[in-house]
């Protein structure tokens, strides 16, 4: 028997163990609002982790102070959301004022090519400003394949990518981050079946943006 | 703008416009509440999603009656509404057990006992193995097998997009070995 890949054993995309006791109704409202020292806020963190409930707790008060944000752009930000500071280490969040969020424009300046509004554009900045409007694939593509990974080109300024495999009839068969910019394995726990499959990726920008290349189609010739 | 409670000095009729204000942004605020319960599965507060509403109105209100004088009302409705949001989703999160309790059937009479051990060993050996990755790399494949995305994985620890896939990256690469090293192959 061949030895493969050891990580394919752990179960599906969900591995939880929790310890410690879930956060009390008050760590709750300071990890949100602020007020826990970094050494309580990584304990809480670490528990939030393992556990599933306190997993679905902390999506939900994301998604709350995210809309709160929008309502109250000028109100001091939680703990919830932790962003690096200039140095790169952790920091307070401070995403929508102070110096954390100077420092993130200054960064996005530096990888956006931003033309400036005295020359007009040539043919080459508008072909380039096309393409990078555009997410592309790159293998396989209509493509027979026996053991497929997945490639795109990486898109400037993303900060990271979503990867969909679906079926023949484009029903979704996986859907998830990846780490890599620029290329993914055959999911895991998903059966490789010969036959036609459709896939695409959808790159992540800053704050909330994306961008979803067109879907690809291709056939796997042999399977298991 | 501040606002005092009906127990406060000033009463809601000295300034009705004010209150108004303030029991819009109250709405606004139940309205969030209801939306973030909603948006990690929460079936039941989708499918009641009215009711919910006002009831977190209601108690969001109840809460703003005790206070006499509220300084900064954006910042304290928020702190209001994320333990609205704790209550309702332990609440939920309770029916949801007592449910997921009463359909439990029980395990097939064929079911293989050997299998289940096997499971249960396999799942202690990985978790030994994840020990002994460095503590960043722990807690960033910990998060990763959980299902937290990478941008997730960068807002709890405060890490850059390229920190957090490295992490993940070489503590797959670490535990991938340490898995091998232990003699636990993915055999096909």
């Amino acid at each position: 028997m061949a030895n493969r890949d050891p990580l394919l054993l752990i179960p599906g995309s969900h591995w939880q163990t929790a310890g410690g006791d879930h956060p009390s109704e008050e760590s709750w409202t300071l990890l949100a609002r602020g007020g826990l020292s970094e050494e309580n806020r990584l304990t809480i963190v670490d528990h939030i982790v393992g556990c599933p409930e306190c997993t679905r707790t902390y999506r939900a008060l994301v998604s709350l102070e995210e809309g709160a944000r929008e309502l109250h752009p000028e109100m001091p930000a939680g703990d919830l959301v932790r962003a690096p500071n200039a140095l790169g280490r952790p920091g307070t969040r401070a995403l929508f004022g102070g110096i954390s969020f100077a420092v993130a424009a200054a960064a996005l300046v530096l990888l956006v090519d931003i033309p400036r509004a005295s020359d007009p554009p040539s043919d080459a900045d508008v072909t380039r400003s096309a393409a990078a409007e555009r997410l592309t694939l790159q293998a396989p593509l209509e493509s027979a394949v026996e053991t497929p990974t997945f490639r795109w080109r990486p898109l400037d300024g993303a900060i990271g990518y979503r990867f969909e495999l679906l079926d023949a009839t484009a029903e979704p068969l996986w859907n998830g981050e990846v780490e890599s910019a620029d290329e993914h394995p055959w999911p895991a726990g998903v059966p490789m079946r010969a036959g036609r499959y459709y896939w695409r990726v959808t790159a992540l920008l800053g704050k909330g943006g994306e961008l979803t290349s067109e879907l690809a189609s291709f056939e796997i010739v042999s399977g298991p | 703008m501040s606002f005092q409670s009906s127990r406060g000095a000033a009463t809601s009729s000295d300034d009705p416009g004010r209150t108004e204000a303030f029991e819009a942004m109250v709405r606004a605020y139940a309205g969030l509440v209801r939306s973030a319960v909603a948006s990690v599965g929460g079936r039941r507060v989708t499918e009641m999603a009215e009711d919910v509403e006002q009831r977190v109105f209601l108690q969001l209100w109840r809460q703003i009656e005790n206070e006499q004088d509220i300084r900064h009302p954006a910042s304290y409705l928020c702190t209001a509404a994320v333990r609205e949001t704790v209550r309702l989703l332990k609440r939920e999160l309770a029916i949801e057990d007592r449910h997921a309790e009463v359909s439990v059937q029980p395990a097939a009479p064929t079911a293989d006992p050997h299998t289940a051990l096997e499971a249960s060993e396999l799942h202690r050996s990985i978790a030994d193995a994840i020990d002994t990755l460095s503590p960043r790399r722990r807690r960033a494949i910990r998060a990763h097998l959980a299902g937290y995305g990478v941008r997730e994985i960068m807002g709890l620890y405060g890490w850059s997009y390229n920190k957090a896939r490295n992490l993940i990256a070489r503590g797959k690469a670490d535990l991938r070995q340490t898995l091998i090293d232990r003699g636990i192959h993915g055999e096909s």
